[in-house]
Parts: structure tokens; C-alpha cells; sequence
């Protein structure tokens, strides 16, 4: 089996078109210039690199737009129809990848939150603001879709989004998948990384002896990536092949770098391995390189560590020296560069680089493009949290072709709470399907008992707090916790908005007081991803990290993608967990969400450990289904597995299994007990799994139906 | 305004940057505050660094400059006594 490329699209600074960035980045051409989206009065820097084409120029009202939005539609289906894919007619999965989403054009009211307003907060607008959709907004116009996933994982988003696709092929539950991410330029990020001392005044120069910090930047780019026999079957023809992927985490620190790049090394060496190819394949690196001290210095250690010598020979280039840096969109933008280097047989070159520093030798590309044969390339992300990833293309039928896509069955190994009706392991997961009293609104009381490390967790929030104190309690409910490596487990946090109230906050404090009083400290936690780099950062988990973002439906689909990772060898343990603290801004968005919930708004956390299903206890994971539209919904219960004697179900919102087999089996609403928050439908999965592990029930069934999303999971003992 | 006493930056520090298990008073006045001793780290300073500058009105300045500065609780408050003095 190979995977190929067969439609690439981009949407860039430089230009609308994969081709035409492409030759503009080989021209030398940098886009910098005075940002226009809005004011940067007192930012150390007033430059960006913007899209300026009229098409993103502002909201025309449409439900749902957004700049974000619009540049990874066009990106879509620009790869879209150059692959040929029909939609409707070929079987094609999606997965999306942003951190900024509409913040862009929900930030200009997220302020008034913190104003003590909430009423005054524009619903429709705060339902426009989960990363999700820039997913609903392609998946919608670009027609049926079969799976649909939105990660985010900070700066590596973009190549995680890819990473997700190829692990779907791999492991046989896709054909065609289109996969990309997209991110506008907002005032919290320009705001953020000036805050953090990042942005260098004048066009960033990566690699440079004189570089001074980055410069920002917004884009969309998206690839089809597909079996190669399905592609052959209807024709296609491939333009490059996605050979090898890989992704860990450096459990460091939130925003600094390991030092010493060992697991920005670790990454890359994995990529080569998955792809079957060494350095001497190697023609092209398309560096991370955003300009700052500490990656660049990093990166090139890391680099020269695993290529060795032949670092002199590969030709290394950043395209952030005139693209900027995109944040979550850049992984899948450099992707896409590299695809149409090998294609075209041109590198471009660093923009801004005329002195390569100490430390960050290489046989850079300066200036303008250079035309050269690209037998393989490499890519590297590293994201905030140190969440590092890399992904290496080749010509097509270069890399030795992978084995048949096969899977592992994986199982729910432990799992853990903590809600209105308690805190810890499974035994209090139960209680959610038992009688008991009805939550009251607002806080949770947390058990005084159990406690985080006041140093390390000083950074924490309540709701990460809440979400490493389920991680732990599902560690140590574990019962074979030595086989339990920590260094290479996987985190998926499974988060609907990030901490709305931090970014409220945030942006409060930069209009009231200015931009060079926005706390630093806060801004990395204002990233969606932040909560699972904090987490693996406390437990020290060194496996693949990222968040998977579905708003009502996120928990579940954390859990879908900790056992995407599982089920494809990616990881032998990882992690699902999803946390909500109770907030006015977080009640505002819950209620934006479900305008009709009569349940109790609260706050809670869980969390899930999947394992290879070889051997001990937990839940078999049976069956599962996941719809994004209500229309679909009827559709994607059809296969469900009849019920067998004393099955149960737990349900999180408005869940009908009317027109099923599973319509006269006794239901348990998690709210009775659990209240509602943000992440209750993984309340309701735990609850399930609990049941099964306790032997409570043969089978049970999760099922969420929260706006317009739902999924269900069914369970059975082992 | 009056400038900082050694015990004002404690408790700023205390509070900016969420030290859940040190009080002020157990700050020493002289005790390195980065890497050992408390084990700050840029993060840290960076957001110190800000709340000093909105605190008293003053700019502190980045790189090797401010590692002097932030060298100790003494170091702090010498220093924005003297800003204070020099722009009053």
C-alpha cells in the first residue's frame, strides 16, 4: 500500500493557488507588510504577513463565514478538484486543522465576558466560534463526507491534521481523505506572541545570525491523500507520495523548547523509519524555522543529529521568511510545499536569511529558488507544549511500499470522573447510572484530598486541573500500570472552545490597559491545545499529544482518535481526556449551544485510558458511529448491533434511539446525576464503560446527541 | 507613588505568578529567584516583568539587562527605586 497525493491547494500571503505561491515563494517574494485587519497600536511590531485578496476580505453575513472559514474552503476545493474526487460518488473523509478558527471575528465581543455582560454577547456569533467550524463550514460546501474530525495541537496542527489522514488510510477505516487546516491572523495572537516578547519588529529572517523572533502570518492549505489502488481505480494519477509521519510529545515546557531537540529528534528519525527512507533519500527539509532564538537553534541540533553529515548536502529552506508564520495552518502549508517541490523539482528558499547564525549550519537555500531534483522531503511542526511532528513525501514509488492497511482492536483499559456526584475511578463512574440526587448549578466541590503539585501545576487553570487530576486517577485505576510507558503514551484532550474566560480576559486587559499589558503568562493557555500540552507536560506523556475539537461532541471524539492512535500502532497507550470549569463566559456558550437544556449547568472531567486490545480488562470497544448534521443521524445508527439481555445505555442531551432495536432499552441521562457542562458526553461514555468493567452489564452503549452532532460507542466486557 | 519595599515585590511575585506553596515572607531578600531557589523560568519573568511595569510606571528592560535585574527580591527593588527616582 502507498499513499498518494492527488490534489493539492493552497491559500497564501503570496498568492491564491498551490502553483502560484509556489512560484512566488521560488521568486523571493516575502509578504510583509502593515497589518490592516485591525489596530496594533502598541505591539512592538505593526507588520503581518496578510492574505490580501478581496475574496477573505470580510464577513458577508453568512452563517457561519469566517476569514478562516472561507481561505480553507478555497484551499479545499482547489485539492479537491485537481484529485478528481467526486462528492457524493467516492467515499472521502476530513479532517480539519486550525487554533485560531473565528476568532477573528468573535474577539471583537469576547470582552465584553469579562465586562461582567454576558447577556449582551451576541449568540449567534458565540455559537460561530468553536474551531469546528472551519470544519462544518468545508464540509457543507464541499459535499458529503464520510468521517469528520477537527484536531488542533497548536503549531504542529497542520501536520497533525495530515498525520491523522494517513493514519486513517492506513489502518483501513479510509479511501480519500481530505486533509488540511487553516488559520486567520487575530488580535490574541498578535496580541500573544507580542506579549511573549516572539515578534521580531522587521520581517522575521529564520536562521539568521541577526533573526530577532517571528513574524506572523494566515493561510489555509489542504492535500488529498488517498490509497493508492483506490486513486489508480478511478484513474487518478499521483503528484507526490505521503511516506512516513510521526508525532511526540517533549513534555518540557509550554512555550520553551527542549534545548537540546532530542524529541524533535526522536520525531524526525520516526518519520524516516514509517517512510522506510534514511537520510541519503533525503533531497529537501522544509524546515520549521519560525526565526526565534531558540527554535531555530534547536531544530538544526535536531536535524544534524539524526542526518548527520548529509545535513551539508540536503537542502534546507523555511517558507515562514515570507509566508510568516501561520500558527496552525503553517504545518499543512509547508506540506504542500514540499509535495510541489518533489513535483516540480524546485526548492524555495529562506526569506530574510543572509548570515546563517552559529549553530544553524546547513546548506541553506537564500535568495531565490533553486531548481533541483527532489527525490524526498521532510517536514517538521513543533507546536506550543512541545507538541513536535514531521511528516516526509517523496516521488511517487520511491519509498518502499507499506504493508496492506490492517488495524489492532483496542479497549477502554481504565477510566475516571469526576463530576457533580463525585471524583476518582470507575467505582464512582457507576453512581451516574444509580438513583441519586440532582446537582445543583454552578461549581463542583473537589476533593480536598487529592491535589496536583502546587509548583508544576502552577500555571494550570481550573478546568486543566480538573483534566490532570482525571488523567491521574485513570493512570492509577490501570491495573498493569509497569507496562504502562509514560515516554512514548499519547494524550488526546477532547476540548468544544478552549478557556473562553481566559481569552476574555486576556483581550480586556489589552484594550483597557494596552497591548504591552497582556499577561504573558496567559496567553499559551488561550491556545485550544493548551490543556493537553499541560497535561503531558505534568504526567510526563511523550507519545503523540493533540486536541480533537467537535464541539458538543469533543470528549467522543478525543476518544475516536485515542483509539485511532491505538488501533494504528502509532502508540500502545493513549490517553482521552476532556475537562469544563464553570464559568459565566463557559454557561454563555453551553447555552448557545442548547438553547432549549433544562439540565443544571455544571462543570466536570473524564477521562479514558485505550490499549491494545491483546490482553486484560476494561471495555471491548464493539461498534461506533459518528454523525455531524442531524439529517445524518438516522443513517449512522442503522448498523447498530441489535441489544442483547441486560444491555444498558447512558445518554449525554437529546438522544432518540426511536426507529432502532435499542428503542425499548432502559436510557440513563447523565445529567440526572452529572449535570451539564461542556464534555459530558464523556461523562457519559466513562459512566458506560464503568458499567461493562464492573460487570454490571454485558453491553453498553454511550450515546451523545448534543446540537447537531452526536456518537455513540458501543461497549462489551472483554 | 512611593517605591517598593522588598516585602511589595514578594507578594506581587507571590501572586503574578501563582506560587500556590510559598508565602512572601518566605522569599529571602538575596535568594536567587531563577533556575534554583524558587525555580522561576522565562515564562515567569516575562509576566513579572510586565506586572512590575504596570505596578510602578516604569519599563523594565529584556535580555541580559533584566537577569541582572531579576537576579533577587534586592535586585527588584533597587532597581525600580532607582527608575522611580530617575523619572520623578
Amino acid at each position: 500500500m502507498r499513499i498518494w497525493i492527488t490534489g493539492v491547494g493552497i491559500v497564501s500571503p503570496l498568492g491564491v493557488g498551490a502553483r502560484a505561491t509556489m512560484r512566488l515563494l521560488c521568486e523571493g517574494q516575502r509578504a510583509f507588510d502593515e497589518v490592516t485587519l485591525f489596530s496594533v497600536e502598541g505591539q512592538r511590531t505593526r507588520i503581518a504577513a496578510e492574505v490580501r485578496d478581496p475574496r477573505f476580505a470580510r464577513s458577508d453575513g453568512t452563517a457561519g463565514w469566517s476569514r478562516t472559514g472561507a481561505m480553507a474552503l478555497a484551499a479545499a476545493r482547489e485539492a479537491i478538484e485537481e484529485s478528481g474526487l467526486r462528492s457524493g460518488v467516492d467515499e472521502i473523509d476530513l479532517v480539519v486543522g486550525g487554533t485560531t478558527g473565528p476568532m477573528l471575528e468573535t474577539e471583537g465581543f469576547l470582552p465584553n465576558l469579562a465586562d461582567g455582560e454576558p447577556l449582551a454577547v451576541d449568540v449567534a456569533r458565540m455559537i460561530s466560534h468553536p474551531l469546528s467550524m472551519t470544519t462544518d463550514y468545508v464540509r457543507t460546501a464541499v459535499g458529503a463526507m464520510r468521517n469528520v474530525r477537527t484536531i488542533s495541537s497548536a503549531c504542529s496542527t497542520g501536520a497533525n491534521a495530515i498525520l491523522l489522514g494517513a493514519l486513517w488510510i492506513a489502518s483501513g477505516r479510509s479511501k480519500s481523505v481530505l486533509v488540511g487546516a487553516a488559520d486567520a491572523l487575530c488580535r490574541l495572537t498578535y496580541t500573544g506572541f507580542n506579549a511573549l516578547g516572539s515578534l521580531d519588529p522587521a520581517a522575521c529572517r529564520p536562521f539568521d545570525r541577526t533573526r530577532a523572533g517571528l513574524s506572523l502570518g494566515e493561510g489555509a492549505a489542504f492535500l488529498v491523500i488517498e490509497r493508492d489502488d483506490v486513486a489508480a481505480a478511478r484513474g487518478a494519477t499521483p503528484i507526490a507520495e505521503l511516506a512516513g509521519w510521526s508525532a511526540a510529545a517533549e513534555a518540557h515546557h509550554i512555550t520553551n523548547p527542549e534545548p537540546d531537540g532530542s524529541t524533535a529528534a526522536r520525531v524526525i528519525k520516526a518519520a524516516l523509519q514509517v517512510a522506510g527512507l534514511s537520510g541519503s533519500d533525503l533531497d529537501y527539509v522544509n524546515a520549521h524555522g519560525t526565526a526565534t532564538q531558540l527554535n531555530d537553534a534547536m531544530e538544526l541540533r535536531a536535524l544534524r543529529s539524526v542526518l548527520g553529515n548529509e545535513m551539508d548536502r540536503i537542502a534546507i529552506s523555511s517558507s515562514k521568511g515570507q509566508l510568516g508564520h501561520s500558527l496552525g495552518a503553517a504545518g499543512a502549508v509547508e506540506a504542500a510545499v514540499c509535495v510541489l517541490a518533489i513535483a516540480q523539482g524546485v526548492v524555495p528558499p529562506t526569506g530574510g536569511l543572509t548570515d546563517p547564525d552559529a549553530g544553524c549550519e546547513g546548506n541553506h537555500v537564500m535568495g531565490t529558488g533553486r531548481g533541483m531534483p527532489v527525490r524526498a522531503a521532510l517536514t517538521n511542526s513543533f507546536g506550543f507544549g512541545g507538541l513536535d511532528s514531521a511528516l516526509a513525501f517523496c516521488r511517487p514509488g520511491f519509498a518502499p511500499e507499506k504493508p496492506a492497511p490492517s488495524r489492532r482492536p483496542a479497549r477502554l483499559a481504565s477510566g475516571a470522573i469526576i463530576s457533580a456526584a463525585g471524583q476518582a475511578g470507575l467505582l464512582i463512574a457507576k453512581r451516574h447510572a444509580e438513583p441519586g440526587p440532582s446537582p445543583a448549578e454552578g461549581r463542583i466541590e473537589l476533593d480536598p484530598t487529592v491535589s496536583l503539585d502546587p509548583h508544576k501545576s502552577r500555571r494550570l487553570g481550573r478546568a486543566e486541573r480538573m483534566l490532570c487530576l482525571a488523567v491521574d486517577s485513570a493512570i492509577v485505576g490501570f491495573e498493569n500500570q509497569g507496562a504502562l510507558d509514560r515516554a512514548n503514551a499519547g494524550l488526546v484532550a477532547g476540548m468544544a472552545s478552549g478557556s473562553l474566560d481566559g481569552v476574555s480576559r486576556f483581550l480586556k486587559k489589552a484594550r483597557d490597559k494596552g497591548a504591552r499589558f497582556a499577561p504573558p503568562a496567559d496567553f499559551p493557555n488561550l491556545m485550544l491545545s493548551a490543556a493537553a500540552g499541560h497535561a503531558s507536560i505534568y504526567h510526563s506523556l511523550g507519545g503523540p499529544v493533540l486536541s480533537a475539537t467537535d464541539a458538543g461532541t469533543s470528549m467522543m471524539s478525543a476518544v475516536w482518535t485515542a483509539i485511532d492512535l491505538v488501533e494504528s500502532s502509532m502508540a500502545d497507550f493513549v490517553l482521552a481526556a476532556g475537562a469544563a470549569e464553570a464559568t459565566e463566559a463557559q454557561f454563555a456558550a453551553t447555552r448557545a449551544a442548547d438553547p432549549a437544556g433544562v439540565h443544571p449547568l455544571t462543570e466536570g472531567a473524564s477521562c479514558v485510558l485505550i490499549a491494545p486490545d491483546a490482553s486484560g480488562s476494561g471495555a471491548r470497544l464493539l461498534w461506533r458511529t459518528q454523525w455531524h448534521c442531524q439529517a445524518d443521524q438516522r443513517t449512522a445508527l442503522a448498523e447498530l448491533p441489535p441489544p442483547v439481555d441486560g444491555a444498558r445505555v447512558v445518554t449525554a442531551g437529546d438522544c432518540t434511539l426511536a426507529g432502532t432495536a435499542w428503542s425499548g432499552v432502559d436510557a440513563v441521562p447523565i445529567e440526572l446525576r452529572a449535570g451539564t457542562y461542556e464534555g459530558v458526553d464523556g461523562a457519559a461514555l466513562v459512566t458506560a464503560a464503568s458499567l461493562v468493567m464492573d460487570g454490571r452489564c454485558p453491553v453498553a452503549l454511550a450515546i451523545a446527541c448534543l446540537g447537531d452532532r452526536g456518537c455513540a460507542l458501543l461497549l462489551g466486557a472483554p | 507613588m512611593n517605591a517598593p519595599s522588598p516585602q511589595d515585590i514578594k507578594e506581587i511575585i507571590v501572586r503574578e505568578l501563582n506560587l500556590q506553596d510559598v508565602r512572601p515572607e518566605d522569599i529571602q531578600d538575596d535568594a536567587p529567584l531563577f533556575g534554583e531557589g524558587l525555580a522561576l523560568d522565562s515564562l515567569d519573568a516575562l509576566q513579572l516583568a510586565m506586572a512590575l511595569e504596570e505596578a510602578f510606571s516604569i519599563k523594565i528592560p529584556e535580555g541580559d539587562e533584566a537577569r541582572k535585574i531579576f537576579r533577587s527580591v534586592s535586585a527588584i527593588t533597587a532597581y525600580i527605586g532607582q527608575s522611580m527616582s530617575g523619572a520623578g
